[in-house]
């Protein structure tokens, strides 16, 4: 996927998922304060970002998320696998990942 | 050989499966059922404690509320005393978790054998044509991949001392851990990371607790009846329970690690001898209790590949398919859910919905119960230790029955696992739920091995006393179908309470640096990190 499909496929998400105005959303948009999204949303984004990646979201890199843009590097960073602390279990099955220490 | 033909036929006479043939008949009564159980006489058989899903699906789908409050004995909750490391306490002065009035949803203490002798006479009544004394065997599975010639599943059952041939075109095993089907199939999966046995009898003559120490010791839970409530004595790596059956029987059971497990306790002597060892346990038996008799499992839990084939028309029910743990009797909860998948695809089935989509739900049905399965596991695996500690095990049950309620339970209520849509967000979610129950369960862990290290499991185990739980303030909202965020936002609430408490007693130990956020989002809690 090219850096414009996942910033395209992050949009898509977050229209779908909480009825956002496509018009609102700018990759500089902040999340929270500009997008109004809460804790809540964002484990439905999680999830949404686990069936993009297939991958387990790195806690560090979640921890820094604030804007749009942020969620297209983190997309793009566990596709290409270079996250900054990669975890390489699959989606499944989950009792068998490894925990971060 | 005599051939019978019928719609559905099940395969033992159980828990499982005479509630599934009463569902069945009150759901689709223009169906035939057969049930075969093999045993001629409804013996004994633990898993008397219901909680608060299974009666929903007892009163709720059955209609069976009126004869479990006339005929069995409604449940006062779970109750837990705690004892010291030489196990010498006495009943009044052990720390108690319990409450001092009945919960606000009803459950019920089933004495199994009355119970099913019942369903299988009123099943009987409503026209299941019941075989008791009927050993299912030579069974031939009619499926896509390997059809029968008859295309229906076939078996033969030995009545009497006569054999006949059965098809049907449903097949349901509820027939317990001698499973036909999962044998057949290879279905049956072993759980060896989590090792835990039992052994257990029924008494007669024992004391009653409700007639027993100072008045006070009433009061202080208003009277209410602790002998109607199942009562735990918990220790390290293992519990006692106590359940009343009606009549003057009580159920008395160990649940254990297996490695505390002896084989004497099989035998009347060596399990009273084992009872013996416990103060407060043995005060409420001593010889003047009778043991009328006593049974025994070395390795309780176990899981399954699959728990349905609707596509092939068969389904497993009950301990036929996978069995937990017994702590917060979730085996009936099993029951009621696969009970409502069987009953949901064979409805589907006879209304003519394709059986590619009825295989389609199928394997999400199945996906859920995995899912379940799981999640139940989480709540026991690697946690036995952990009873051993008042402190410990009362966080922990306050954890444990808020999510309880707000996760299981309330789906439940308004019927969501019978919608597929619902039922699949739900499995969307799923790793991110088990990942968070992963992360609780490594913090109690982590707190259970802080206080061995410092010698203070037993710390609190005397002189105190909860009878409320501050997690579950949102009880009576249960009542009607909540949003997702709601539901997310008690999931939150329940969350940062368990880890606040949880960092105060690792403050106390003297072991943690507290973070700075006494508070995460939801989201934190989630992800694959520890949460103190």
């Amino acid at each position: 996927m090219t850096r414009a499909e996942i910033y395209n496929r992050v949009v898509g998400i977050l229209i779908k998922s909480f009825e956002l105005d496509p018009a609102d959303i700018k990759p500089e948009s902040k999340l929270f304060e500009d997008l109004d999204l809460d804790s809540i949303d964002a484990v439905d984004m999680f999830v949404e970002l686990h069936e993009v990646t297939n991958r387990r979201i790195d806690p560090q890199v979640a921890r820094q998320i604030r804007t749009v843009d942020d969620i297209v590097n983190l997309v793009e960073r566990e596709l290409n696998g270079t996250s900054a602390a990669p975890s390489a279990a699959p989606a499944a099955p989950p009792a068998n990942d490894p925990k971060d220490s | 050989m005599d051939i019978h033909t019928v719609d559905i036929a099940i395969l033992g006479g159980g828990l499982a499966g005479n509630l599934l043939a009463r569902q069945l008949r009150r759901t689709l009564p223009s169906l035939s059922v057969a049930l075969y159980e093999r045993s001629s006489d409804t013996s004994w058989k633990v898993g008397e404690s219901t909680v608060e899903l299974a009666s929903n699906y007892l009163t709720r789908r059955l209609g069976l509320s009126t004869y479990l409050y006339e005929n069995m004995l409604p449940k006062n909750g779970l109750r837990f005393f705690f004892d010291t490391p030489e196990k010498d306490a006495a009943l009044v002065d052990m720390s108690e978790v319990g409450s001092m009035s009945f919960t606000a949803y009803p459950s019920f203490q089933l004495d199994r054998a009355r119970f099913e002798a019942d369903l299988l006479r009123m099943n009987a009544e409503a026209g299941v044509d019941v075989h008791i004394g009927a050993k299912a065997h030579d069974l031939a599975l009619h499926e896509q991949a390997a059809p029968s010639p008859s295309g229906l599943h076939e078996f033969s059952v030995t009545e009497n001392g006569v054999t006949h041939r059965v098809r049907a075109k449903w097949l349901v095993d509820a027939s317990g851990r001698a499973s036909l089907v999962a044998r057949q199939k290879d279905l049956r999966i072993q759980t060896p990371e989590h090792g835990i046995a039992a052994a257990w009898g029924r008494f007669i003559k024992h004391a009653d607790m409700d007639d027993w120490g100072p008045p006070e010791w009433r009061q202080r839970v208003r009277n209410t009846s602790r002998v109607l409530s199942t009562v735990h004595f918990c220790y390290a790596g293992y519990w006692i329970w106590f359940i009343p059956l009606g009549r003057g029987v009580m159920s008395v059971g160990w649940v254990g690690d297996k490695s505390i497990f002896r084989d004497d306790m099989r035998k009347p002597d060596g399990f009273n001898n084992f009872l013996r060892e416990h103060r407060a346990v043995w005060d409420l038996l001593k010889e003047r209790a009778e043991l009328l008799d006593v049974l025994a499992y070395k390795q309780l839990a176990y899981a399954t590949k699959q728990f349905f084939s609707g596509g092939d028309r068969w389904f497993l029910s009950g301990e036929a398919a996978a069995f937990t743990d017994p702590f917060y009797s979730p085996g009936s909860d099993f029951i009621s859910i696969e009970n409502d998948f069987i009953t949901d695809m064979i409805a589907r089935d006879h209304a003519g919905e394709s059986r590619a989509a009825i295989a389609e739900r199928s394997a999400t049905y199945d996906e859920f119960m995995q899912f379940r399965f799981q999640a139940t596991l989480l709540l026991y695996k690697n946690l036995y230790p952990t009873l051993a500690s008042y402190e410990l095990l009362k966080l922990k049950w306050e954890f444990d029955i808020a999510c309880y309620y707000n996760l299981w339970c309330a789906p439940y209520f308004h019927d969501e696992h019978l919608d597929l849509q619902s039922l699949r967000g739900e499995l969307r979610r799923k790793d991110f739920v088990i990942q968070g129950l992963e992360n609780f369960s490594a913090l109690f862990q982590r707190l259970e091995a802080g206080f061995r290290r410092q010698g203070l499991l037993h710390r609190r185990n005397l002189g105190h006393a909860t009878h409320s739980i501050s997690t579950i303030g949102f009880l009576d909202d249960l009542r009607t179908p909540r949003t997702r965020r709601q539901v997310l936002r008690t999931t939150e609430a329940i969350f940062n309470a368990t880890r606040t408490a949880a960092l105060d007693l690792l403050a106390d130990l003297g072991e943690t640096p507290v973070p700075g956020e006494r508070t995460l989002p939801l989201y934190e809690f989630m992800l694959a990190t520890p949460l103190a």
